[in-house]
Order: C-alpha cells, then structure tokens, then sequence
C-alpha cells in the first residue's frame, strides 16, 4: 500500500515535473523570437562550377569568322562572313555590320556608315550608344556645336538683359523699369564691346577644324574649312593682341615698364605695326631709361666735399689708386678731411663706437653740412644698442628730411619702407590700410568696381555708382541683418609683418605688443596650432585656456587626419599629435586610432557596398565572386551582407561583412577576412569590371572615377599575380564601388526640359524684389582651360 | 498682378517636369561582346599615333589599353563559353595589335604567332606582323636606354661615357627601324616605327643633356641635339613637349648657371644670363600660345615660374 501510495506520488511529482518542463517550454517559445540561421561563415562562398565547354554555335562560328576577316582586313571574306552571320543570327547582325564598318580606314566614311546603320533602328541600345558618339565625334560637327554654343551664349545674355531689369522692377514700381533697363543695356553694351573678337568656343572651333584638314587635308570640304579657319585665325591674332596689350596696361599700372614692354613686343608680333602696342612701347622705353638714370644718380657720388671742410688731408701714395679710378673719387680719395676720413674708417671696424663717431663728425662741421650723416650714424648706434624704438624715430626724422639738402634721407627712407629692416613700420601701414578697407567694405559691402578692357577705369566707377549709393544707404541694414556676407580677411598684411618683426627680432621692444595681438588674431581665424605656439610665448597664459585649444586643435588635426588618404601619412599625423600632446583627450584618440590603423592595415581597402552588389548581381553571383544567394536576399533572418558589403584586402584576401546575429543593420558589422583563390578573384575582377564597363556606357551618370592603384591591383589579380602582396603605401586604394542610389541619393539630378531658370531675387544691398526667367548660357566644354 | 503669379506657377511646373533617367538593359554574351571590342580596336588600327594621340573609348582609357583590358575580362568572365577555342585566333591577333601600341613588341610578337597557328584566315598577315614586331624589338635592344631614375636594388645601369659608341649604336638602331618604314610603307606599321625613331632620337639627345659635364662641348652639343629632335619631328604629337624640353634645358642652365655664378657675384655676366633667359622665354611663349593641348598650360605656368626664379637676380644684373 505504502508502495502503491509511494509509485503514485513519485508517478505524481515526475508527471507533474514533466508538465512544469512541458509548460516552461511552451512559456519559452511563445516568449522568444524563433531562432536565426547564423550564416556559415566558414564557407560564405558557393563552390566554383564546374568547367565546361559547350559547342559553339553557327552563329558563334560565323562571328568569329567575321572577326578574323576583318582583323586580316579581307573585304571580300568580310562581305561573305557578314552574309553568313546575318542568315544565322539576325540578332548579330548590326554588330557585324559595325565590324564590317570599322575595316574602312577612313574615319569620315566610317561616319557616314554608322549614321546609316543608326537610321535602321531597333539597334541594341550599347551598339547604338556607341555609334552615336561616333558620330558626333566629327570634328566638324563639334566644330559646329561650338560656333553655336558662341551664338547661344550671346543670345542668353542679350535675353537676360532684358528680362532681368523688367522682372525686379516689377514689384518694386514700373516706374524705376526705364532706369534699370538702360543701366542694363549700357551693361550689355560693355559686355559685348568687351567680348574677344574669337571667343573660347570658336577658338575650340578652330582648333577642331585645323585638325580636320590635318587629317584629312584632300577632302571635299577642305577649301570651305581652309577658309574658315584663316578667318579665324586673324581673329585669334586680334583676340591675343587684345589680352597682350591687357596685360602690358596692368604692368604699367603697377610701375613695372619692363615688363609691360615685353607684352606690348609680344602684342606687335601679333599684329605688326599696331599703334596702341607701340605706344606703351615707348611709354615704357621713357620710363626705363628714367628708372636707368635714377640708378646712375645713386651710384654718384658727390662732387666736392664742403669747402670749410678743406682741411689739409694726409697725402697718400699714388700707387694705392685703382689706374680707372673716377677722376673725382680720386680727388675726394686724395684730399678728403682727416675727420671725415677716421669717421668713415672707424664705422666699418668692428665694435666702434657710433655715438662717438656721431660726436666727432658733427664737432668738425662746423656748418652743419654733415649733420644728416651724424644723425644716421646716431640712429645706427641707438639701433645696435637695442634702443629700437629711438632709433626708428631717429631714422624717420631723417627720412623726412628734403632729399635735395639732405644726403642720407633717401637712405633712411629705403630703410623706414623696408618692410623687412623696418616689420614694426610695416604693421602699422599694414593697420592703416587694413581700417582703411574695413571702413571702405562696412560702407559699400561687395560692390566691386568693375575693370574693362576695352573700356577706362573711370568708366567702371561710373557703372557702379548707383550701385555704391545704394549699399551706401542700406548698410546699416544689411549689418544688422547681418546679409553682408563673409567679412574678408583684411589683418592679413599686418599679420605678415608682426610675423616678420618676430623672426627679425625675437626679443625686439614690440614683441610683447605683437605677439598678443597675433594670437587674437590666429584665435580669429581659428588657426589653433599657430594659436597655440603664441600662447606658449606668453608668460602667465591661462592653463585652462590653453588645454581648450589643446582639445580643439586635436579635434581638428583628427579630423583633418581622416581625410589624409596615404595610410603612412595619417599615421604619422596621428602618432605626432599623440606624443606631443599625450595628457589631452584629443592625442589619447590619436594614439589610439593610431594603434587602429596599425592593427587594422591592409594593403588594400577596395569595397563594394551592398547596395551594388544588390544593383549588380552578377558580381557576387556564381559567374563572379559566388557568394551564397541567401546573403544576398534583403533577408537578415538567414544572415546578410551588411551595407558596408564586401573589401579586397590585397592579396587574396577578401573580407566579408555580415549584419550581426540581432539583424541591426546600424550595428558593426561582423567581419570575416577569408583568402580565395587566385582564379575565382581574378574572375570576381573581371566580372567587376565588365560590369562597370557596361553600366558606364549605359548611363554616364554610372561612370567609375578612375584610380591608377585600385587597377594596378586589378591588373596584377586578373593576371593571377597576387602572391607577391604589394605594401607600398603609395599603392593603396581604397575605393568604393557604391550603388547608384549611395551615390545620388533617392532622387537623381533632374534638368529642366524649359532653357531657362526662373529666378526669384531679392537684395537688402539695393532693396529690391523681382522674378524674372533666365536664359541657361551653354556649359563651358570641359576642355575650355586649354584654350584661355 | 494674377497673371505674374501665374506666369510664375505654370514655369515652376513646367521646369520641375524633366526627362527621367533609367538605365536601358542591355546584356552582351561572349559573342557580341568580343565582336564588339574588335570593331572598336579595328577601326583604331591604321591610326597615325606619330601625328595624334592615340584615341580613347568610353573609359577615357587608351583604346589599345582598353582592348587588351576588356579582351582579358572576357576571356575570364566568358571562360566557358569560349574554351571551345572558335574565338581564340581573333583574341590573339586582337591582342597583338593592341600589345604593338602598347610598345610590347615581343609579346605582340608571340601573340601574333598564337593566331598564326590557329587561323588560316589570318596566318598571312599575323606572320608578317610578328615578323616586323621582332623587327622592332631586336632593334630596340640596340644601343643605350633611357635610365629608370628610381631602379630595383642593384640595377643601375649608368651611361656609358664613350659617346662615339653610344652614337653609332643608336643610329645603327635608327637605321634598322627606317628599313622597316621601306619594307611596309603601306601599313600602319609605317607610325608605330616612326614612334620609335623619335624615341631614338629622344633617347640620344637625353644622352647628351645627361652626359653635358662629363663631355667636352657637353652643353652646346645638349641644346644641339635637343633641338634636333623638335626640328626632326615638326610633325610629331610630342613637338610641342620636345620645344618644352629644350626651353627646360635653357631653364635649367640659367639656374645652374645663377648657382655657379651668383648673380650679386663679380663672376655674374648679365649678357649670359640674359641669353639663356630670353631663348627659354621664347619657347615658352610660343608654347603657350598653342590652344588646345596640355602643353599649353604647362608651358604658361613653366614661363610663370621661371619669371618667378629671374626676381631673385637683381633689377641692375638682369633686365627683363
């Protein structure tokens, strides 16, 4: 009984164990998710297929033959081939026909060939994309296109100098229109009178033109084209006459004769016999021989020493008299006075005594004929003693002196306007001006006048008058509203002369003066380093200030490491920043993000983000990298790639970045770095490119940038040559292949199917509102630097 | 007022309203794909790269380079496809004429061969062009060359000092190449050699520049033979970089001649100075003045910098 009793309660508990199991498991698994499938990351890649030759095709065959013919340039194969090719493959016929095409070696006829191929249509749409850049290739049609892309730009602007003056005046009273629009005709006027008589697009023109009888000097069209093209050319001779002579006024604005000589030569030899280059000629010639002869003066010396200081003089030895001597430095050599000639002597010994000298020179002049030359000697001395502050007011005083009675006054002025012996002086003419152009800017804002070849300067200043009372007017306004744009940097000038004076005279009297004042300065200009280095210099600076400028010099300097692409180089920032600054923050990151890059360095970073892979299957497909389908599904349940996606590490060695267990997508990926072998990177790398290659032609906007390293590396995978890992650091890309969405965004750039822009425009600078349309001026050929 | 706003309304519209973009599809098997990169190098094969720059495709590459990229991708990506070999003598024949611009005559050469065994079709002509590219690079092995400046460890190769030597052997080579011009005057092989005579010639006078204190006559013999290469090659697409060349030779002697001769020196002859100044200056100038090719703005800046370099030489030793 007692067993029965004991078997049922021990039938009991286990019973009921088994059900507190059964319910703990049933509570368990409604609470949890169901279980993810963790990806195989030992094996992420599908097993390469097996290699198999399949029997070529009739048509295979057919275009093989075709490419062979047209290779050995056979014509008549060519036509058999092409024949059989098109009863086989229809759909191979165009191509054929392109290959057919391309054997006849004259580029015009290859021209003519493809249009008429282009007008059978239903081409497919790489064949058809290709032949019309053919086409438009002609260097006569591009030649065309940019004689009307001239016109267009003359066009937009003579149709933006009407609308816009009528628009803004619209909201702001018709009655003003008449005013604007004749300011604006004048305007246009100046433009088209300042336009060169060949402008960039005609001179592209030409240039495409001259090629066109270069290579194909016997064509039908050559005549029409030669004659154009010496049309052209006596306009370019202008145009370059134009722009010489532009130069050679600016030269001589800037009192540089000589060179404004060799412009208006060089002006002459575009257009021999112009008056305007020959006048500035001689205009130069005049001044040079000027500048010539006040050089001659500075060499003189003078001719007859004060009378009263005739004293009788040593006699000195003929034989000591250089045989050419200049007749009157002989005599002031043989009869100068004892005491000018000590003075003289003792100033070039080593340690003499200036102010002595100064003494002695005056004492023996009795009328005060040297007394300029003592004064300079006296500032010398007061200089040396490192009186520095005396002794420019010294040479100041003599540099104002009249340079008709006073000798050394165009010495002491060269000395005063140095901005190298005198940088104190220099700052504050550097001050003057600065305040001079800040009042100038607070009054008138940006309002620039405008300079005109074709025109004088005077007529700039009228142009912008209304304009300058305008600003003038609202500038209060436009301060306080803070609409007058970025101030300009206008201490710049003065900070190179306080640079200066500190490295003339590191312990100079202005140093403490100078040295506060460029550390406000840097502090402005958020240069933090330099900012740095001249709080250093100041005694008692506030530490707490200076770790400040620690920590946001180092967020900086982080910052601008990042963006340094060679891995040694920011490694190298990174660690300096480090040792230099080890107690701040900022050089902890930097050390430490120095450990990273050590630990973390691979020769190579090429990626591939997800994103493309998803826009470009083939890639990561069984034809290319083979990656397994399911990481590649949008699925994260049975493991995905994570957006960062695949990276060619150099070598063999690919890393593969999976989202983690959790499916968070924002979360660090986990990271597999795997070898694969030589034949599946190199097909991987082809697959990679032909598949750029056929996005490119399709879409422009799908064009990879190019990068000489990341092909290096190609290049040596796809020949299989990866067993010898190339660590240069100058040999690293880190390229990202990205998805056309990655790269524009959700939306890619639209353009308006309308010519022109309609703008909305409002100024506080003349109080003025308005809408109007814009005619879009063609975009200037990228190759237009090649031709200013 | 209403009509503004509308007149503004509808152009708001109509400018957002645009010609929306969408890749067309377009897929190439093995076959179109290897057709079509024949055609593109086929109708490139009788260009005259002495005269014009070798053309570019979609890539902005070279279109010689470009080939022998795609057609090495192909053979990978469509390996299957074409192991049956129906492609092979085309591919081979297509990389030998991209490989023979590329200056790689002996693997041009080899790849000739390969299509001569496997065409009929084509053994004529890739026979004869294996043979001229042995041509050329047997006779590109004569002489001296051009001296990597930044050779592996333990290659330096240093010029030879006996110019006599280095002279004949390279007009040796010049003469074997012209021979090839007389053989096949009709081809396009007729560019690819003058190519290599120009630089033999380039060669040659670099030879001097390099060789102008060790020689006798060094410097004069330099600009001599500089200027022979722009006058030998008027027509040449590096006429312009061989005028920049010897206005750079005059450049540097004028520096080199500040450094021996420091201008504020007694030894400073500014008549010397300003000869070598004013023959850089010219060149540069006309350079300059050429729309349209690289050189131009090289040749401005260069004129720039050099202006730059004559302000150290003081206004009385030197006038512009």
């Amino acid at each position: 009984m007692i067993d029965l009793r004991n078997r049922t309660q021990s039938r009991w508990r286990i019973g009921s164990r088994l059900g507190c199991g059964l319910l703990a498991l049933v509570v368990a698994a409604c609470q949890t998710q169901a279980p993810r499938v963790l990806p195989t990351f030992d094996s992420p890649l599908e097993p390469m297929p097996t290699a198999t030759a399949p029997v070529p095709s009739r048509s295979d065959l057919a275009a093989a033959a075709l490419a062979e013919s047209a290779l050995a340039s056979n014509s008549a194969e060519i036509r058999q081939n092409l024949h059989h090719l098109t009863l086989s493959d229809a759909r191979l016929a165009p191509l054929g026909q392109d290959l057919a095409n391309s054997t006849l070696d004259d580029p015009i006829q290859y021209r003519e060939a493809s249009k008429k191929l282009l007008s059978r249509g239903s081409l497919d749409p790489l064949l058809k994309r290709r032949l019309t850049k053919t086409v438009d290739g002609d260097p006569l049609s591009r030649a065309d296109g940019h004689i009307l892309d001239h016109r267009h730009t003359l066009f937009a602007h003579t149709f933006n100098a009407v609308t816009e003056p009528l628009g803004t005046s619209v909201f702001s009273g018709m009655t003003i229109a008449p005013y604007k629009v004749a300011l604006s005709a004048v305007k246009w006027a100046i433009r088209m009178l300042e336009t060169d008589p060949l402008t960039v697009p005609e001179r592209q023109a030409l240039t495409l033109r001259k090629h066109f009888l270069d290579v194909h000097p016997q064509a039908e069209q050559a005549p029409k084209i030669r004659n154009q093209v010496e049309a052209a050319q006596e306009d370019l001779h202008a145009t370059r006459r134009r722009q010489l002579l532009a130069h050679a006024g600016e030269a001589e604005r800037s009192d540089q004769p000589r060179l404004a000589r060799v412009y208006a030569q060089r002006a002459e030899l575009e257009v021999p016999g112009d008056s305007q280059a020959q006048t500035i000629i001689a205009r130069a010639d005049k001044k040079i021989a000027r500048q010539n002869r006040l050089r001659g003066r500075t060499l003189q010396a003078a001719n007859a020493t004060p009378d009263d200081l005739d004293l009788p003089s040593e006699q000195l030895a003929h034989a000591a008299l250089e045989p050419n001597m200049d007749a009157g430095l002989s005599r002031l050599a043989l009869h100068r006075p004892t005491a000018v000639r000590r003075v003289s002597e003792s100033l070039l010994l080593p340690d003499s005594n200036l102010f002595a000298n100064a003494r002695a020179l005056r004492e023996a002049d009795t009328e005060n004929e040297l007394g300029d030359e003592a004064d300079f000697i006296q500032a010398i001395g007061s200089h040396e003693a490192g009186n520095e502050k005396l002794a420019w007011r010294q040479f100041d005083d003599v540099a104002r002196r009249l340079p008709d009675r006073s000798n050394m006054a165009r010495h002491a002025t060269a000395l005063v306007t140095d901005p190298w012996q005198n940088p104190y002086g220099s700052f504050l003419v550097e001050q003057s001006r600065q305040r001079r152009e800040e009042t100038v800017w607070y009054l008138f804002g940006e309002t620039a006048v405008p300079r005109f070849k074709a025109l004088p300067q005077a007529a700039g200043y009228v142009l912008a008058t209304p304009q300058m009372a305008q600003a003038l007017a609202t500038a209060p306004l436009r301060h306080l509203m803070g609409s007058g744009g970025k101030k300009p940097n206008f201490e710049k000038g003065m900070s190179v002369a306080a640079y200066r004076y500190l490295e003339r005279f590191p312990n100079g009297a202005y140093r403490s003066e100078l040295i506060p004042w460029l550390y406000g300065y840097e502090e402005d200009q958020e240069n933090w380093s330099k900012a740095l280095r001249l709080a250093d210099f100041q005694p008692g600076f506030d530490p707490e200030k200076r770790a400040e400028i620690v920590e946001t010099m180092g967020r900086e300097r982080l910052k601008a490491a990042g963006k340094i692409r060679r891995r040694d180089t920011r490694s190298h920032v990174l660690r300096n920043f480090a040792r230099d600054f080890p107690d701040s923050d900022a050089g902890a990151s930097a050390g430490n993000l120095a450990r990273t890059e050590v630990e973390e360095a691979s020769p190579q970073t090429i990626r591939m983000t997800r994103g493309f892979l998803y826009e470009n299957p083939e890639i990561a497909g069984p034809n290319g990298l083979g990656l397994r389908e399911q990481y590649l599904d949008e699925d994260t349940a049975n493991g995905e790639l994570h957006p960062r996606g695949v990276v060619f590490l150099g070598g063999r060695i690919v890393e593969f970045d999976f989202v983690e267990p959790g499916g968070d997508e924002e979360a660090e990926p986990i990271r597999i770095q795997r070898p694969i072998s030589s034949e599946r990177l190199s097909r991987t790398i082809s697959t990679l490119e032909e598949q750029t290659f056929l996005n490119a032609r399709l879409d422009h906007e799908a064009e990879i940038d190019p990068d000489a390293r990341r092909d290096l590396y190609f290049e040596r995978a796809r020949l299989g040559l990866t067993h010898q890992v190339d660590h240069r650091p100058g040999a690293h890309s880190n390229f990202v292949y990205e998805s056309m969405r990655e790269k524009y965004g959700m939306v890619r750039a639209r353009e308006s199917i309308l010519p022109f822009d309609l703008v909305l425009q409002g100024s506080v600078a003349d109080l003025s509102l308005g809408a109007f349309p814009r005619w879009r001026a063609p975009k200037a050929a990228p190759d237009a630097f090649l031709y200013r | 007022m209403r009509w503004i706003v509308m007149a503004v309304a509808t152009g708001a519209t109509l400018s957002a309203c645009s010609a929306s973009k969408q890749r067309e599809a377009a897929v190439y098997g093995p076959t179109e794909s290897v057709i079509e990169v024949i055609a593109v190098l086929r109708r490139h094969v009788p260009d005259d790269t002495y005269r014009f720059p070798a053309a570019s495709d979609f890539t902005k590459r070279n279109v010689y380079r470009s080939t022998l990229l795609r057609l090495e991708n192909l053979e990978k990506v469509h390996a299957d496809a074409l192991r049956a070999g129906h492609m092979d003598a085309a591919v081979a024949f297509a990389k030998g004429r991209s490989l023979e611009r590329l200056r790689a005559y002996d693997l041009a050469a080899e790849h000739y061969r390969a299509a001569a065994k496997k065409s009929p079709r084509l053994r004529d002509e890739a026979v004869r062009s294996a043979e001229v590219n042995e041509r050329i690079h047997r006779a590109n092995k004569v002489g001296i060359r051009l001296p990597d400046p930044l050779p592996p460890a333990g290659k330096r190769d240093p010029f030879p000092t006996d110019s006599d030597h280095v002279l004949a052997e390279l007009d040796d080579r010049s003469a074997r190449l012209s021979g090839l011009i007389d053989l096949y005057p009709d081809s396009h092989y007729v560019y690819i050699v003058r190519e290599e005579i120009e630089r033999t010639d380039v060669v040659r006078a670099q030879y001097f520049a390099a060789m102008r204190h060790a020689l006798p006559g060094g410097q004069v013999r330099a600009i001599s033979e500089l200027q022979r290469v722009a006058s030998r090659h008027v027509s040449s697409k590096y006429h312009r970089r061989h005028l920049l060349d010897v206005a750079n030779f005059y450049a540097r002697m004028a520096e080199e001649y500040t450094q021996a001769n420091p201008p504020e020196s007694l030894r400073f002859d500014p008549v010397v100075f300003q000869e070598l100044v004013e023959a850089a200056m010219q060149i540069y100038q006309t350079v300059a003045a050429e729309d349209g090719s690289p050189e131009k703005i090289e040749a401005g800046r260069r004129l720039e910098a050099f202006l730059a370099f004559t302000l150290q030489v003081d206004r009385d030793r030197f006038t512009k």
